[in-house]
């Protein structure tokens, strides 16, 4: 190309980008963003945007955002908060004593009610009341929201300098720690639950487990690994969920370890984890 | 929103309300969303084929995402008394994030300037559907954006005076005093700078 064909062509790109910029700085976009356009103003941009490419390009960027972006920028960024604040799993040392847990993180007894607690509540009512109250344990369940995806991080003797590095190794006996994040914030009044469990084919037995829930609904796990654990490769898995609604081991082991399993009141998320022996 | 209006709803969110976030970002959105557009129009977003639509929400969000991050590191820097509202705080983040975001590259498939061998024939050649076109013209303004870089304010002056708005040699002469000579000499040098900034 030669220098003056060139020189034009960016004097024509000059002239077309002073033009653009003429129509791009029109207040009235920003009248169509804050959707304060009457509708005789809105006609004339629509009429506007069928006149040019860069009209057009202009109507569809400036067009008002609606509630549902609102509310998916504001999920957005409390996820982020959420990845944020809740900190990371302290290295564990054996000779420390856990430390106090910051408020509001609460610990929670994860095991469920005993079995014919439930009955001899409601025996205790009226019939009326005990009535509405079993109908109401039915129907709750049933009209709570989805609970939301968590993300699992598993730690435990491979922490080094205080960062986070994914555990796959570990030992009989050896204490892991695991914090699972949800996407976005657990809200409502119905509480959180978690499960540790091992499973290696059909067999799956459960880990005891501490475990701590912050006020958005991330799980913090700690735990340790039973001492008599045979070395091999096992599926790890982590599951919160609603209280009283929580998996049975049976359905896990049907997952076959997937990744992660979601259900409308629990997750579980899964890790591969190699049982090294112990050394002499 | 006045500044003590903004203080107070920025230290709630940055608290955890709940109800404070969903505010801030119902104050903020309009602003960001102006700048995004804005800012991604007047400096020729190609488009990538991606809709403009797209990329304008993504945008926003991103800028969110930025102003957010590392616990509202960002947003803690707005300072009232250095007399900038948050809006317009915001609102200047939001046009560099913009800026960056073209500059860099990402998601932005045409930012290459164009050699003489490839698509400038394309571009002039064939009948383009509106990515095409939109997408030359984008390569044609990004060295546009070089050049005006490059150039000093004379070399500026003379190439706006002869291709921005085609006067003559005459003509350009009477506007900046400078001879004949002079403005020849001007005229090829800019071809020359132009030539090498297609090339780099």
């Amino acid at each position: 190309m030669k220098e003056d064909e060139l020189l034009r062509n960016l004097g024509q790109a000059a002239r077309e980008q002073a033009a653009s910029e003429r129509l791009f700085l029109d207040e009235r976009w920003d009248r169509l963003a804050a959707g304060t356009l009457s509708v005789e103003e809105e006609g004339e941009l629509r009429r506007l945007a069928e006149t040019s490419e860069d009209a057009r390009l202009a109507y569809e960027a400036f067009r008002p955002l609606g509630p549902e972006f609102q509310a998916k920028v504001v999920q957005a960024i409390e996820a982020q908060r959420i990845k944020d604040v809740v900190p990371l799993p302290v290295p564990w040392r054996p000779e420390s004593n856990d430390p106090p847990l910051p408020a509001p993180w609460q610990r929670v007894h994860n095991d469920p009610p005993p079995p014919g607690r439930w009955r001899r509540q409601l025996a205790g009512w009226s019939a009326a009341a005990a009535t509405m109250a079993a109908t109401l344990v039915g129907i709750v369940p049933r009209v709570l929201p989805l609970l939301t995806p968590y993300v699992a991080e598993l730690s435990g003797a491979s922490i080094t300098r205080g960062e986070v590095v994914e555990a796959r190794e570990l030992a009989p006996g050896e204490r892991f720690q695991a914090t699972l994040r949800p996407d976005t914030a657990v809200r409502g009044y119905w509480p959180l639950r978690s499960r540790v469990f091992l499973q290696r084919e059909e067999t799956i037995r459960r880990v005891d487990v501490d475990s701590e829930v912050g006020p958005t609904g991330a799980v913090r796990l700690t735990g340790t690994l039973d001492p008599d654990l045979s070395a091999g490769t096992w599926t790890l898995w982590l599951v919160v969920g609603r209280w009283g609604l929580m998996p049975d081991p049976a359905e896990l082991r049907a997952a076959a370890a997937a990744p992660v399993v979601k259900e409308r009141h629990w997750v579980a998320v899964s890790r591969t984890l190699r049982i090294h022996p112990r050394a002499p | 929103m006045d500044a003590e209006e903004s203080v107070a709803l920025l230290r709630a969110a940055l608290a955890g309300d709940g109800r404070a976030v969903d505010r801030l970002v119902a104050v903020l959105r309009p602003v960001i969303h102006v700048r995004v557009a804005r800012t991604l129009l007047i400096r020729g977003w190609g488009g990538g084929g991606r809709d403009v639509r797209t990329e304008v929400e993504d945008l926003i969000q991103d800028v969110f995402m930025r102003l957010i991050a590392k616990d509202y590191r960002v947003l803690r820097r707005w300072k009232a008394e250095r007399g900038l509202s948050l809006e317009n705080f915001v609102g200047m983040v939001s046009e560099r994030f913009v800026r960056s975001f073209l500059r860099s590259g990402r998601r932005n498939r045409s930012k290459e300037v164009p050699t003489a061998s490839e698509d400038l024939a394309d571009v002039r050649g064939v009948e383009p559907d509106a990515y095409r076109l939109a997408a030359g013209r984008e390569r044609w303004q990004l060295l546009l954006d070089r050049l005006r870089r490059r150039l000093s304010s004379r070399g500026w002056q003379i190439f706006d005076l002869l291709f921005i708005r085609e006067l003559s040699v005459p003509e350009a002469m009477a506007e900046t005093g400078l001879s004949s000579d002079a403005v020849y000499k001007w005229k090829s040098r800019l071809g020359q700078l132009a030539l090498e900034l297609m090339s780099e």
